[in-house]
């Protein structure tokens, strides 16, 4: 069970990305910008456009 | 529809590609591809310029094609160097050839403008490296390859459409995260269970009894390259702080996606595994009970896909939660056709 191959990268601290999370269970999304701004929403549409607004959506 | 064309595409296996000549389609274009004496894994248009004959239904003359309809010859880079009855071969007698890369078991195509850059092509190394075994298929799906990301991009269909697979209660339970890596185009969507159920797949692949940790961590670059990293250990187990993770059992799902039509799909997939490398009877169960779950998968999209055919325009879909990470990909996919 050990990889002689290549390693599975560890999953980098996140840079740029947009981040949304969400658990089962709750209807609200929380999105995160890279910028640090964060929201929640109801809805998946809704919180991507949120997110892709950035700089509009001001800074924490 | 049109086609993301200025994007690499897997177009077959490695191992598909050899002395015979093989037919395929990658987003509307038709290609033959063989590889030379040396090894080069050659694309060309599957058209006799001559009367269109398919070269995949002709004849291999060394490294060069005659066409079986009247022999036209083609060189592997596309150039006619021979017509029948005549010394002079017209100026404009070629057919398109188009730029190849070979990597991690993969034969990767640019049918877009100009040269693609190589550097650009998403990597799957596990594919074809000593430490890891990898069982692999294909299936053609009479879908539009948007479906299939759908499919792949939100996997709590797990716990329906692969109920007794793959699926278990669990994975339409656990939070998920999704992120987007805008600049680099890369989508990720993770969920991590926690002391859940082993689903059969798992537990008579690894052989590991009792709860486990689950993890799904899918890395998706659009259009064509789908990872699914799985990590499967028992509960509790942890990986090291360096990455090392020796108790844990990896496999490395991996799809290319290629549409072939706008309604049809090469559906390639791989699961390549870190464990019971020496296993034929592991390789065997993966790649029955993986094809299986595919074939779930292609079952239902090809549904779709008559749904969607038949339907009125303009019906309106109605997103949820889940599909936060679907909705990410569809806007890059989106971007990318534009270009
Ligand atoms: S169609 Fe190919 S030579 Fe005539
Ligand atoms: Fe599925």
């Amino acid at each position: 069970m050990s990889p002689a191959g290549p390693v599975i990268p560890a999953r980098p601290v996140s840079g740029g990305r947009l981040r949304v999370e969400w658990s089962p269970g709750s209807d609200r999304l929380t999105g995160i910008c890279h910028c640090g701004a964060r929201r929640t929403a109801e809805d998946p549409a809704e919180i991507w456009t949120w997110l892709l607004a950035h700089p509009g959506h001001g800074t924490p | 529809m049109v086609f993301a064309r200025n994007q690499w595409y897997v177009a077959a296996y490695s191992q598909e590609v050899g002395d015979g000549l093989l037919a395929r389609t990658v987003c509307g274009e038709p290609l033959v591809l063989y590889r030379t004496r040396a090894g080069e894994a050659v694309a060309l248009t599957d058209r006799c310029v001559h009367r269109r004959f398919p070269l995949s239904e002709s004849n291999r003359d060394g490294d060069d094609i005659v066409c079986g309809y009247h022999g036209f010859t083609y060189a592997p880079d596309g150039v006619c160097v021979a017509v029948p009855g005549q010394t002079r071969v017209p100026r404009t007698a070629r057919v398109p050839a188009f730029q190849i890369v070979e990597q991690d078991s993969l034969v990767w195509v640019w049918i877009g403008e100009g040269e693609g850059d190589a550097k650009a092509i998403p990597r799957a190394p596990w594919l074809d490296s000593p430490g890891y075994v990898t069982v692999r298929g294909m299936e053609h799906l009479d879908a539009r390859y948007e479906l299939l990301v759908d499919n792949l991009l939100d996997l709590s269909h797990e716990t329906y459409l692969h109920a007794g697979y793959i699926g278990t209660p669990e994975v339409a339970q656990t939070p998920i995260t999704t992120e987007v890596d805008e600049d680099a185009g890369v989508i990720y969507v993770s969920r991590r269970m926690k002391d859940v159920e082993c689903p059969s797949f798992y537990r008579e692949s690894t052989g590991i009894e009792g709860r486990i940790d689950r993890w799904q961590d899918i890395e998706y670059h659009p259009p064509c390259l789908y990872l699914l990293h799985s990590r499967i250990a028992p509960t509790g187990i942890e990986p090291g702080p360096d990455g090392d993770d020796p108790r844990a059992c990896h496999a490395e799902i991996v799809y290319a996606i290629t549409p072939e039509t706008e309604t049809t799909t090469h559906d390639f997939w791989m699961v390549a595994r870190d464990f019971a490398l020496d296993d034929e009877g592991v390789s065997e169960f993966l790649a029955e009970s993986n094809r299986t779950v595919v074939l779930q998968d292609v079952e239902a999209l090809n549904t779709l896909e008559k749904v969607i055919a038949t339907e009125p325009e303009g019906y309106q879909e109605l997103s949820i939660n889940i599909d936060t990470g679907g909705l990410a990909a569809r806007r890059i996919l989106q971007r990318q056709t534009a270009r």
